[in-house]
């Protein structure tokens, strides 16, 4: 097979695949609702969608997973510009600018921005993923499980310290979620580890249950112990029409270079594991402030301070399917969702996949660039009904999240025992967010758990105990030794104010 | 000082990491490598933790979103209906459980109109058989108690 048949043939199959196509279509709207009800966002999207995707085939339930994660931040574009409320965290640069048009008239305008922009910059992150393939798979190849180890380390460190206000809680919870993985029976004894004598725990922990438990269930719980609707909106959303949501993809194009600058820095932000959305989406905003001509009119509501983050949000997604696919290190929160997902439909992201699962990844490439152009025109086609969704109370929606929850821990291994493992580790959620315990390394530790463990053995087998000063260990140590340099140098620069807080 | 559920949550923290430490000791030499290699660090964290949380002023450790009564009410009530949602769902199955317990969920804690509850609950029961064993065909959970009584 050539190298064009190559790339090419995954995207003729999907487009001549009616049920394909189909779940991309399907998908594209549950990831706007995902994203346009403030609190949901798209790693509960994920984690809701789970039993959905039991019995179907990996690829296609990968496609559909991922066609909703793409265009959440879409539809999270929607409460910021018309309420002033972020669907989701990364929305949040939209509102400077977004909320200002829409209180002057132009939210039309400014959701026709933000639409294009995220379709435009879905579509560029997902070329960006493409180009960097022949660079990477190299690289990947190079790597020795000395390194894979580190990479595990790394990746834990680095997305605990950039995911709540503490590393060390960060770091806590990330080692957890290891602990977690190596319950079961252990490959090199065969001995019975933390499995307390259950035999539905001989083959480990369910990803599935853990994720559902440890995200969904504290989420709906938090949600009842607030009560009232979801969002905190008070007030009629802005009025806009179609014309004026046209004249603002318009704008898109009336500004190229902007447009493509802040796409490549979004997919490249994303690239790198665990920056995430928050930070590409407010990089893009003020590299915009910084190059754009007339930058006082900034946050008065300039169309190109929507455009500039959102196209950011959606490339980022392409970046981030990187570390993802190939290393088994998610680029941000919601992809180490998507992991433990891609792990249950029987996918293992993992540098094999640059030798044999080159069709899925191009695959997956080309269903985030469908799903970014599609959800153009199906947001135009739903427009009117979208802006209601902020609107949707909480207390309709607490029941069936927690019986999707308790349905995909028991599909995940048709064992109801794993019911009470979500429950267990709901509530461990619940008190982990609460008290601002970042869960997401939780997930990353739990998925590369199994890596680490294996990788550790074969290194000390291989080198012993000096396998750590190997120069590629030694560049993973200089970065995990930067990293927690890093988060002391920030802690220090924003000590006494506010700080950056994500609530995850 | 001020015990709180800051502090009990690192507690907690720290005991699962000393705990999987003590259970590592009695696993062979190379499958208790992995755990130790991770609980001890954890565990040294999770005490660090503990102390932070035990040094901060009275002040910062009665944060906004410990517990006032009202919201301390509201958890206690969170926990209950969590707990219901696992008894009715392990005890008489997703088809059976899942569409009772959505309805009193409705009605009693939500406090919409039987019709809405009675709406919900329908929703789910189509949706859990529409959609699970009609659709796609899978098994779902009879539940424990009517395994027992069917």
């Amino acid at each position: 097979m050539t190298g064009l048949d190559a790339m090419f043939a995954p995207l003729f199959a999907i487009v001549t695949s009616p049920y394909l196509m189909g779940l991309i279509l399907l998908a594209i709207p549950l990831g706007m609702f995902f994203g346009a009800v403030p609190g949901l966002g798209g790693k509960l999207g994920i984690v809701l969608l789970i039993p959905f995707v039991f019995g179907m085939e990996p690829l296609a339930g990968a496609i559909f997973l991922l066609a909703m994660h793409a265009v959440v931040h879409t539809g999270g574009s929607i409460p910021s510009i018309l309420f002033g409320v972020p669907g989701t965290g990364p929305d949040a640069a939209t509102i400077v600018d977004g909320f200002p048009m829409a209180q002057r008239g132009e939210a039309g305008r400014a959701l026709g921005a933000s639409l294009g922009a995220s379709g435009v910059g879905g579509v560029i992150g997902a070329i960006f993923l493409a180009a960097m393939l022949p660079v990477l798979k190299p690289v990947i190849l190079a790597f020795s499980p000395a390194e894979f180890f580190l990479l595990a380390l790394f990746g834990i460190t680095f997305i605990a310290m950039l995911s709540g206000r503490s590393l060390i809680k960060g770091i806590a919870v990330g080692f957890l979620g290891i602990l977690v993985s190596l319950v079961g029976l252990d490959p090199h004894t065969g001995s019975q580890r933390f499995t307390f004598d259950q035999l539905w725990l001989w083959d480990g922990v369910s990803v599935v249950a853990a994720v559902l438990g440890i995200f969904a269930i504290p989420e709906m719980l938090a949600l009842g112990v607030k009560g009232g609707s979801i969002a905190k909106v008070e007030g009629q959303a802005a009025r806009y029409d179609i014309s004026q949501v046209l004249e603002g993809i318009w704008d898109v194009f009336r500004h190229p270079w902007l447009t493509f600058r802040t796409s490549v820095i979004g997919a490249a932000i994303g690239a790198i594991p665990g920056l995430g959305g928050d930070a590409a989406s407010w990089l893009c905003y003020g590299h915009a402030v910084q190059t754009c001509k007339n930058p006082e009119n900034f946050g008065k509501g300039d169309v190109r301070g929507v455009i500039a983050p959102e196209t950011a949000n959606n490339s980022k997604e392409g970046g981030s399917l990187l570390p993802t696919l190939f290393f088994g290190v998610p680029g941000s929160s919601g992809m180490a969702i998507l992991i433990g997902a891609f792990v249950m439909l029987g996918i293992q992201p993992g540098p094999h996949i640059a030798l044999t699962g080159m069709d899925l990844v191009w695959s997956l490439i080309w269903a985030l660039a469908l799903a970014n152009f599609l959800s153009v025109f199906v947001f135009l086609a739903m427009a009117p009904a979208f802006s209601l969704l902020v609107f949707v109370r909480g207390a309709l929606l607490i029941p069936f999240v927690i019986v999707l929850a308790f349905l995909g821990a028991y599909l995940s291994e048709s064992a109801w025992e794993n019911m009470l493992l979500l429950i267990g580790l709901g509530v461990l959620g619940y008190f982990l967010k609460k008290y601002g315990w970042p869960r997401p390394p939780f997930v990353i530790g739990l998925v590369l758990g199994h890596i680490a463990e294996d990788s550790i053995h074969k290194a000390l087998a291989i080198w012993g105990p000096t396998f750590f000063l190997r120069p590629l260990s030694l560049v993973f140590i200089a970065l995990i030794v930067l990293t927690i340099g890093a988060y002391i140098w920030r802690q220090r620069k924003t000590a006494g104010g506010p700080g950056v807080h994500y609530d995850i | 000082m001020t015990f709180n559920g800051r502090i009990a949550t690192s507690l907690v923290m720290l005991a699962l990491f000393v705990g999987a430490c003590f259970l590592a000791l009695d696993l062979p030499k190379k499958a208790a490598f992995m755990p130790l290699l991770i609980g001890v660090p954890g565990a040294l964290l999770c005490l660090w933790q503990v102390v932070i949380d035990l040094r901060r002023s009275p002040d910062i450790a009665e944060a906004p979103e410990d517990n006032t009564g009202e919201e301390g009410q509201s958890e206690a009530q969170a926990f209950l209906w969590l707990g219901l949602f696992a008894v009715a769902l392990i005890g008489f199955g997703f088809i059976v459980g899942g569409p009772v317990i959505v309805f009193a969920f409705v009605r009693f804690s939500s406090g919409e109109s039987w019709k809405s509850a009675l709406f919900a609950a329908t929703g789910t029961f189509a949706l859990l058989y529409g959609m699970f064993i009609l659709l796609l065909e899978l098994t779902l959970f009879r539940g424990l108690i009517l395994e027992a009584i069917l």
